[in-house]
């Protein structure tokens, strides 16, 4: 008893040991597009992980923190990009403001549908999945008597003249996703028809992402163009929302990657070990936000009804 | 359905912005023509008309009409025009212009059919 005590205590030691050799420290800066509702409760989860870490987050729509990554280049201060939109961290790629990373999470596939969930050179990650479609408040409709919308183009029907809205695709890097899935999905000339059809009833064009489904909670407005998780975290807030997917409709993941040149390389290494652990996974179920995890594991600790990616028709899958 | 990201990273400007100069800042337009085109099918529905029909077929392609091809939009030389910096080029700003006065100019023409439309119906 003894002998397995002293060793249990030599193995501890040597594991702290270990552990403070590489232990991340100080002040990581994040620039997101993430509202505080999704960004506050993995900052608490990441810091009680990491002690002596403060995550430093900065909100700032996808293209706007695009451009103050490009704008602030020579004297950067951002560790982490963390934001929606596959294709924005493309761009970042491009201009070299990403550097590569190799996380130590296993377990999560390589792909969701035909989407790679990790930029296969390493310069980003997906953390979870996300689809588009349509979000709509059932007393809203039932008042109003209009009729559940389950494609793209039954938002273009005179039914719903001014009861949608949408964030402009400027404003929202989630938008303007949805935007192209109709084009690539359609084609250029049918896509911009069906997008233009549905903008004839368009009650407001919204300046940032979250603007649509604040307006369909609040009863604003009945039909709301909107990635998922802003319908089910609304769902889980207790909001008589609903959400489908229609079928021109992608899943592609949602993304974090280390900017070049980070002062905290060490720091934002363990961010994004975090986020892709087990631990950080299951933060994503949390109702404020309600994410789709990208280890298939974290889904046995879902409650039941938690939307599942495998659950999607698999012609709505990318 | 695939989703290429190559393809949307391209023209990723180019959407954005046509997006905001054919529906943001053209709503009230779009909405009065898409109003227009509504109320003209409702009309026809009751007392249809073929010449009604043509003049609603006519204003919808008006309404759904693009200032440029998916080719010209992944185009090198419309990719030099929207460099993503704070300080707007010439050239975007020319294009934006012409974007805008394309479509309030047919949203306008959209709206007149159907009107002519409406009244055939009656």
């Amino acid at each position: 008893m003894v002998r397995i005590g002293a060793l249990a205590a030599t193995l501890v030691i040597a594991m702290a040991g270990a552990t403070a050799a590489q232990a991340p420290s100080g002040k990581v800066a994040v620039v997101t597009s993430f509202s505080k509702e999704v960004t506050d409760p993995m900052k608490k989860a990441f810091e009680k992980a990491h002690p002596g870490v403060l995550l430093d987050v900065q909100n700032r729509n996808t293209n706007a923190g695009v451009k103050f990554l490009e704008e602030t280049r020579s004297n950067n201060q951002t560790d982490l990009f963390w934001a929606s939109a596959p294709d924005a961290f493309e761009v970042l790629k491009s201009k070299h403001l990403l550097q590569q990373y190799r996380p130590k999470a296993t377990g999560i596939p390589e792909k969701i549908g035909a989407f790679p969930i990790n930029n296969p050179e390493g310069f980003y990650f997906g953390f979870a999945a996300s689809g588009y479609g349509i979000m709509w408040n059932e007393r809203y409709a039932r008042a109003n008597r209009l009729p559940e919308a389950k494609e793209w183009t039954d938002l273009g029907k005179p039914v719903y003249f001014d009861h949608v809205a949408i964030a402009a695709p400027s404003r929202s890097g989630t938008t303007h996703l949805t935007i192209e899935t109709i084009l690539q999905g359609e084609g250029w000339e049918q896509g911009w028809r069906t997008i233009k059809e549905m903008a004839g009833n368009f009650r407001q064009v919204m300046e940032r992402s979250f603007g649509a489904p604040d307006a369909v909670n609040s009863g604003q407005v009945g039909f709301g163009i909107v990635i998922d998780f802003f319908a089910f975290s609304s769902q889980a807030s207790g909001f008589p929302v609903k959400f489908v997917y229609p079928s021109v409709t992608t899943i592609v993941p949602a993304n974090i990657g280390i900017v070049a040149n980070a002062p905290n390389r060490a720091g934002a290494q363990a961010f994004v070990d975090f986020l892709l652990s087990p631990e950080g996974q299951e933060v994503l179920l949390e109702p404020s936000i309600r994410r789709l995890p990208v280890n298939p594991a974290v889904y046995a600790k879902a409650p039941a009804d938690y939307p599942n990616p495998s659950r999607i028709p698999p012609s709505a899958r990318a | 359905m695939k989703f290429d990201v190559e393809v949307s990273e391209k023209r990723t400007a180019v959407v954005d912005t046509l997006f905001d100069q054919l529906v943001t800042f053209q709503l009230d337009a779009l909405k009065a023509a898409t109003r227009g085109v509504h109320d003209a099918e409702a009309g026809l529905a009751k007392k249809d008309n073929s010449q009604g029909r043509a003049l609603v077929k006519e204003a919808r392609d008006l309404i759904a009409a693009m200032p440029l091809t998916e080719g010209e939009a992944a185009s090198p030389q419309m990719a030099a025009a929207f460099t993503g910096g704070k300080e707007k080029g010439a050239r975007q700003a020319e294009l934006e212009q012409q974007w805008a006065a394309f479509a309030s100019e047919r949203y306008a023409q959209a709206k007149a059919k159907a009107e002519e439309a409406q009244k055939l119906a009656r």
